[in-house]
């Protein structure tokens, strides 16, 4: 007992430490080998769940060769991967889907209604599955504790099953919910769940061959006791049984949450289907190859009473090869809980963007443009989905009482699950298919698993009353629910797939038929059923009233401010502005709208955007582009729409250049007549005290020397202007040698704050710098670089009109550069003078602080020569410029 | 996807990769078609050796991984669109579809 639980733990640390360090190098961005095909495939295994490793054995010893069933219908969808899902993972990339009901939600014009729905259909349908783990884990444990004979040493079974819920809800937060990924991948998680992939086939083998050889004597011994078995020597399959459990499972595969997570989700290359078509097939045929032969043996070795649900762990047990079982428990144990984890992580996901989200968008009517983390919300969502739902898992497992009832639970929430699947096969294949066809086909087959399956599940008398079964539901006899319209003498199972998957699917097409989508849906679905060839997304947005800063606002709280300013500075270059603000033109709203999609879920991320925007519109124009059929017309208006998008942009280059020289022309008369005042007032004093100390006839000593340092002082101001002129011009035309040294940014930093001594002023500024600047070493100018930061300093304390000036400065490495932000808590520029603040003789406002307004201009043109630049980045708590340059400038090459 | 649009009798290659294609979509049929046949066998006492209904299920699961390997590999080589597809082996470049858009 204590050699296996130590075994577990090390497994366990085992674990934690491969997904650490997939993290880590995923975010170093080394994440090639992460991402290979087999690793895809190998995550795919979250199919074989500790069901499927250890009930297979006791399918296979209670009803033959049915188990085969649940692994042939995968591999039927696999080898059909050019049908279904290369087009599934094609709209799941290109729409940024985040679940299986965000792909239903999306699909009928980004419904919350269907994801709602959607989202309630899996947590019923998963969490008994979850509870099936639970119980697996625990039975496992009990029976080395029974070997062992030694009650003592084992706390018992609700203690079991709630400490590995815990140690699951621990490991998926942690891994799981790390951080809001556009694009909803979990690159520890992934790698966790391919190394457990290894260990569970490499167990289950290693059970077999020992079985075969160790046990049978060979292959032909082992067929021969195949054929004398008494369950197993001969071919009894019920045929309708044969026909539903392919269908089903097939059904599932697709359909289950978390398999959509691994296989759509969690997909970073389409080329990946191309191997898993063949490997995935050839895993699962090796994880069935040997239950037959084990399910065997154990029922020849085994005493009567034996589970045969546990045989892969007794048998090996009971001929004394412990290691081997403590292989074969690790293997359960990891079907187990990769099964558990990526569950969880799929379904909070749906939680918390389908049910919490829209709920607090409810609440946060006017709240979206103000500052703060969005992101914080969503991510404690998430974590508190996943302990509720471990916890239903849990409190499923108590209830049930662990008993024999659970064992057949896997194909009930199969059947469950599967209820989406003519919504989503209808909803990619058929235009025609509607909001209001979809919705009507999954609440009937809901409805009808419930009451065929689901509920006479828990047995007569539980919950549905036995008159109920015999007598139909209020006494209607073709109400009962192993035989709907009186038709008797099915499998239960059967009959419960037959009714609901077919009534779904008619409900699903006869509404479909009657009702007419709206526009949105329309457009959602041409994009969806023609995925592979709109390459395009035809426009759904209409920006006239959007703010683009509300939108930049909204989107740092989503995707944190690095991203949205990466975003939104692409989408600006791309319009051909240079500034942080893009035009909120249809496309980038749809662009935008995709990216908060791969966060929050379609519906909530359209939500969001019509909130700031004013409500989406869909033009003739985005009708006709799908009614139109021919390729004639889509040439047609593609040509027009690239001939007009560069009339756009440049007419956007021009008018931008246009509005820039009209200012810099004002700016110039400005400068002019400010130099000449700059000039002027220093010469002025200098000629009157130079004609007092000529003219004067008696004058003490104490006042001549006041006169003459004014004197001097006068013209050291006037040296200074001349002197930062000169230093433009110098920098300018490129005449100017970097003085190359090494030091550290800190350092360098401390010395500029002190040469500011902002504390001195009337109005001290606060500056904190981040602690990430003593990591950095520069091979660079480092004069010319101080000479920015006091620049940059020196404008806080003057500009920063804050009761309380503070002025961060934040410092990261972005590749070869270094990044620095300066943020002050003050009003930040007005939008006028953003583009003109670093040309040369700008100046905010009246001359309220002294100086030429050289400043910012000698610093761009600095940090240029230093390989970067220097920008005004909008939407900060106050004034943010961004300084660039290069950590080694000797390599800038 | 009704009205292809290019020449009707395509080059040779082209026209091998189409086929390659349709192999790789009939293919899951062929196995749904192999694994049903298990519903005609009549279950009489002792007269079914389950040993080779065993082995012909796993035969049909290896031939067709085996199969689906082959002509993956083959598509491997070829765009997964449609569209990129049909321009490969119709020799027609059709920019026109495409648009000017990348993804986003």
């Amino acid at each position: 007992m204590n050699v296996l639980i130590a075994v577990s733990l090390a497994y366990v640390s085992l674990l934690f430490l491969v997904a650490f360090l997939a993290e880590r190098r995923a975010n170093s961005g080394q994440s090639k080998w992460l991402r290979s095909p087999w690793v895809y495939t190998l995550s795919l295994s979250v199919y074989c769940t500790a069901w499927t490793f250890y009930g297979a054995v006791g399918y296979a010893a209670r009803s033959g060769f049915e188990f085969l069933t649940i692994y042939l219908g995968p591999s039927l969808v696999m080898f059909g991967w050019w049908w279904i899902l290369r087009k599934l993972v094609r709209i799941g990339r290109t729409h940024r889907v985040t679940s299986i009901a965000d792909l239903i939600s999306s699909r009928f014009g980004k419904s919350n209604s269907l994801g709602v729905i959607a989202t309630i259909l899996a947590v019923i349908g998963t969490t008994p599955y979850i509870a099936l783990q639970l119980q697996s884990v625990t039975l496992s444990i009990e029976v080395f504790a029974q070997a062992e004979a030694d009650p003592l040493g084992y706390v018992g079974q609700r203690a079991t099953a709630f400490w590995i819920a815990c140690g699951l809800a621990f490991f998926t937060i942690l891994f799981g919910t790390r951080n809001l990924d556009a694009n909803e991948r979990h690159d520890g998680v992934v790698i966790a769940i391919a190394v457990e992939a290894v260990v569970k086939l490499f167990a289950l083998l290693a059970v077999g061959a020992f079985v075969v050889w160790g046990i049978a004597g060979g292959i032909g011994d082992m067929f021969n006791e195949i054929d004398q078995s008494r369950v197993l020597g001969n071919w009894r399959v019920n045929n309708s049984r044969w026909a539903a459990l392919i269908f089903i499972s097939a059904a599932a595969f697709l359909c289950l949450p978390r398999m959509f997570q691994v296989l759509v989700v969690e997909n970073d290359d389409e080329r990946h289907l191309q191997t898993a078509s063949w490997a995935f097939p050839l895993y699962v045929l090796l994880m069935s190859l040997f239950v037959v032969p084990i399910a065997v043996i154990g029922l020849k070795f085994l005493p009567d009473g034996a589970n045969p649900d546990l045989f892969v762990l007794t048998l090996p047990l009971s001929m004394g090869q412990t290691e081997l079982a403590i292989l074969s428990f690790l293997g359960g144990f990891s079907s187990a809980t990769s099964m558990v984890v990526v569950a969880a992580i799929a379904l909070s996901t749906m939680v918390s963007n389908h049910i919490v989200m829209p709920i607090w968008l409810k609440f946060a009517q006017d709240q979206l443009s103000m500052s703060g983390d969005v992101r914080r919300v969503v991510l404690l969502t998430r974590r508190i989905s996943i302990g509720i739902i471990l916890w239903l898992g849990y409190v499923y497992f108590q209830l049930s009482g662990g008993g024999a009832a659970l064992a057949s639970i896997g194909l009930v929430s199969f059947t469950g699950v599967s209820q989406v699947l003519p919504a989503m096969i209808g909803g990619i294949f058929w235009r025609g298919a509607t909001r209001s066809g979809a919705i009507a086909g999954i609440l009937i087959g809901f409805a009808l698993w419930l009451f065929t399956l689901f509920l006479p599940s828990f047995g007569e008398g539980v919950v549905l009353s036995s008159s109920v079964f015999h007598q139909g539901l209020l006494g209607i006899g073709w109400l009962r629910p192993y035989a709907l319209l009186g038709i008797e003498g099915l499998d239960p199972l059967v009959h419960a797939i037959w009714w609901s998957i077919s009534l779904n699917t008619i409900a699903f097409v006869i509404i479909s038929l009657m009702t007419f989508p709206s526009p949105q849906e329309r457009l959602q679905g041409a994009q969806f059923v023609d995925v592979f060839r709109h390459t395009g997304a035809p426009r759904s947005w209409s920006g006239r009233a959007a703010q683009a800063e509300d939108l930049l606002i909204m989107a740092q709280r989503i995707l944190g401010s690095k991203e949205a300013q990466t975003l939104f500075r692409g989408a600006a270059r791309r319009q051909g502005r240079d500034s942080y603000l893009p035009d909120p033109s249809p496309d980038f709203l749809q662009e935008l709208e995709r990216h908060l999609a791969g966060s929050v879920g379609a519906a909530t991320a359209h939500a969001m955007v019509s909130q700031i925007v004013g409500g989406a519109s869909v033009s003739v124009q985005d009708l006709m582009a799908v009614a139109d059929e021919t390729a004639q017309m889509l040439e047609y208006s593609n040509t027009l729409e690239v001939q007009s998008k560069e009339l756009e942009r440049t007419a956007n280059q021009l008018s931008e250049a246009n509005k820039k020289l009209t200012r810099l022309s004002v700016q110039k008369d400005a400068f002019l007549s400010q130099i000449s005042h700059e000039l002027r007032t220093p010469m002025t004093s200098i000629r009157a005290f130079s004609e007092i100390l000529r003219d004067a006839e008696e004058m003490s000593p104490e006042q001549k020397s006041r006169y003459a340092s004014i004197i001097h002082d006068e013209t050291i101001r006037l040296t200074r202007l001349l002197d930062d002129l000169l230093d433009l011009s110098v920098l300018e035309n490129g005449q100017v040698n970097l003085n190359l040294s090494r030091g550290n940014l800190a350092d360098i930093l401390e010395r500029a704050v002190t040469t500011v001594n902002p504390l001195q002023h009337e109005r001290p500024l606060d500056i904190v710098i981040d602690p990430m600047a003593k990591k950095i070493d520069i091979h660079s100018d480092l004069d010319r670089l101080a000479q920015v930061f006091i620049n940059l300093i020196a404008n806080a304390q003057k500009y920063c009109d804050a009761p309380k000036p503070v002025l961060h400065i934040d410092t990261r490495k972005i590749g070869s550069l270094v990044q620095m932000d300066f943020i002050d808590n003050g009003k930040g520029l007005p939008e006028e003078a953003r583009d003109v603040v670093f040309e040369k003789f700008s100046r905010l406002g009246e001359n309220k602080a002294g100086g030429a307004g050289l400043g910012l201009a000698i610093c761009r043109e600095i940090l240029t020569r230093c390989g970067g630049g220097i920008g005004y980045v909008p939407a900060q708590q106050g004034a943010a410029f961004r300084v660039e340059f290069l950590i080694d400038q000797t390599q800038s090459g | 996807m009704n009205e292809r649009q290019g020449p009707i009798f395509l080059d040779q290659t082209g026209y091998r990769g189409r086929r390659m294609i349709d192999a790789l979509k009939i293919l899951p049929v062929l196995a749904l078609f192999l694994w049903a046949i298990p519903m005609l066998w009549v279950s009489e006492e002792g007269n079914q050796q389950t040993s080779v209904a065993l082995i012909y299920l796993f035969s049909v699961w290896a031939g067709m991984i085996i199969l689906v390997r082959i002509l993956s590999r083959r598509a491997a080589n070829m765009p997964l669109d449609d569209l990129a597809l049909m321009r490969r082996y119709s020799g027609q470049s059709s920019t026109a579809l495409e648009g000017g858009k990348g993804e986003p």
